[in-house]
């Protein structure tokens, strides 16, 4: 199958087939390359395409197709290049030309060059393919990643409540309204959560997007909303920002207030029961994060916090309990303060600790990064048991996985025994 | 012997005075100067033709203006300039004069 060549001379368009477009460049070329030097040549070129233009029966709709034998024809009547100046035995010399210029398909030059114009046009459409499947792979990656991290974050920012959701996600993220509410002024608990909405879908919603062109081969481009769209993530990013860095500036400073005490002479079992309990608990809302649980309860506004119990083996032998209030705060001193007003109950009575299994914060107070920490080291050999009905769980104890209540300190750690 | 050489040498010699003497009739264009001219078997191929019309307009021997053409581009249409015309009639001497020189020494017994 040859092609069809639409061509412009003098200001008129030809369609010329592909072995007469052969014959026609290389005539073309030639009086070019004669004049092209010459004072006037360009005029004298454009003249002579003109006369070609005419010969060939230009001006016509559609255009006229130019063959190879016009082409042919019109050397005949114009002559060869070597002729324009010698108006001599011409017909010697314009034989030689239209014989040197015409093209043989069957030469092995031609075929060779045919050759590799169909091995490169099969390479290139080959490589165009591969491309192709790429994109479609990687478009089909970013679909999939886009659209289920947008509809994982939109259910975990805003249907983190409905039931179904709820059943299979982990506490933390069924709570984060909760959570959220307690770790930063609740009037910004929205905001925050629909600029944290615009700062982690429109990237999202943009992967995905880009997923679908790679897929669909869709070249079209929406500027103007893309550079809407961007200054808006840029805006949302920017407020997020400076709202958490002021929400979050509360907990900059961190103090604590500790109390000790020695255990001379250390028991030999060290019994550990509970006073105020989680379970006697009333509230309204309840959240958690890693092993830290919050109960809030609105008729006394009053916000609890679940104590932390770690017990370690004594470097030198003496037993030690540590209980430690621990708020946080702009500054040094209102972060001590803090600490001190946090309220927890715990004593030792024997060979008995007591302690409670949370602590309160003053009516209306916010959340300050509060906690209580109680480390207890004791020397090699004591036993730690807990009463009966009591749950290590409750306290957040370092060791417990659910298994005995009953741990000796073995090389410096509790390890759990059989009664 | 061949003469086709000696031929084209003449008419070469000759070719810009057939174009001026073409043109001092009426105004023409390109394609009617050429069929004059081949007419009078003076010219073979119309290429030839170009770059001599192109060399007597730089000289100020010829004019042209242009004309819409019922087929393909516009033409150019040639004309002799004041110049030119007394060039002409300077080369119409001097053909007078050669013809009469070569005849008397061909005649010439």
């Amino acid at each position: 199958m040859k092609k069809n060549l639409d061509i412009n001379i003098a200001g008129q368009l030809f369609r010329v087939d592909e072995d007469a477009w052969e014959i026609l460049k290389h005539y073309l070329d030639h009086v070019s390359a004669r004049f092209r030097t010459e004072q006037g040549g360009d005029e004298t070129l454009g003249d002579i395409e003109a006369r070609i233009a005419e010969i060939f029966g230009g001006g016509k709709e559609p255009p006229t197709l130019v063959s190879k034998e016009m082409v042919t024809n019109m050397i005949n009547i114009m002559g060869a290049p070597e002729d324009y100046y010698d108006d001599g035995p011409a017909s010697t010399n314009k034989k030689l030309y239209v014989r040197k210029s015409m093209y043989d398909p069957n030469s092995p030059s031609a075929r060779f060059g045919k050759a590799l114009s169909e091995f490169f046009r099969a390479f290139g459409k080959a490589m165009s393919a591969i491309f192709r499947v790429i994109a479609i792979i990687l478009g089909g990656i970013f679909t999939l990643v886009g659209f289920l991290l947008f509809f994982s974050f939109v259910i975990l920012i805003f249907f983190n409540n409905v039931p179904f959701f709820s059943s299979v996600m982990e506490p933390e993220m069924t709570n984060v309204h909760d959570l959220l509410g307690i770790v930063l002024s609740s009037n910004t608990v929205w905001p925050i959560l629909l600029l944290a909405a615009l700062v982690t879908l429109l990237p999202l919603a943009a992967l995905t997007w880009l997923g679908i062109k790679l897929i669909f081969n869709i070249k079209e481009r929406f500027r103007v909303m893309s550079i809407v769209l961007f200054v808006v993530w840029i805006a949302s990013l920017c407020a997020l920002s400076v709202i958490l860095s002021l929400q979050l500036s509360v907990y900059s400073n961190s103090r604590s207030v500790e109390k000790r005490l020695t255990l001379e002479p250390a028991p030999k079992t060290l019994w550990i029961t509970t006073m105020k309990k989680q379970t006697d608990l009333r509230y309204d809302k309840h959240a958690s994060v890693e092993d830290y649980r919050f109960f809030v309860d609105g008729t006394s506004n009053r916000l609890h916090v679940s104590a932390d119990l770690n017990i370690y083996g004594s470097e030198n032998g003496t037993g030690i309990i540590s209980v430690e209030r621990r708020a946080s705060s702009n500054s040094d001193s209102e972060a001590r303060t803090n600490a001190r007003k946090i309220e927890y109950n715990w004593r030792l009575s024997g060979d008995t600790l007591y302690l409670d299994e949370y602590c309160s914060l003053p009516a209306g107070s916010r959340w300050n990064g509060s906690m209580i920490d109680i480390d207890v080291s004791l020397p090699e050999g004591t036993e730690v048991r807990f009463l009966p009905g009591i749950s290590p769980e409750s306290l957040n104890f370092n060791v417990y996985a659910g298994e005995t209540p009953s741990w000796k300190i073995e090389d410096g750690y509790p390890r759990p025994i059989d009664d | 012997m061949n003469t086709d050489n000696t031929r084209a040498q003449m008419r070469k010699g000759i070719l810009e005075y057939c174009i001026l003497a073409v043109l001092s009739r009426n105004a023409c264009y390109a394609v009617d100067i050429i069929n004059e001219l081949k007419k009078a078997e003076v010219i073979v191929v119309e290429g030839t033709l170009y770059p001599l019309l192109t060399r007597q307009k730089n000289a100020g021997l010829l004019s042209y203006r242009w004309e819409e053409s019922p087929q393909g581009p516009p033409r150019k249409y040639y004309e002799l300039t004041e110049l030119g015309k007394i060039y002409l009639r300077e080369l119409d001497k001097v053909w007078g004069e050669l013809v009469e020189s070569v005849n008397q020494i061909r005649d010439r017994k």
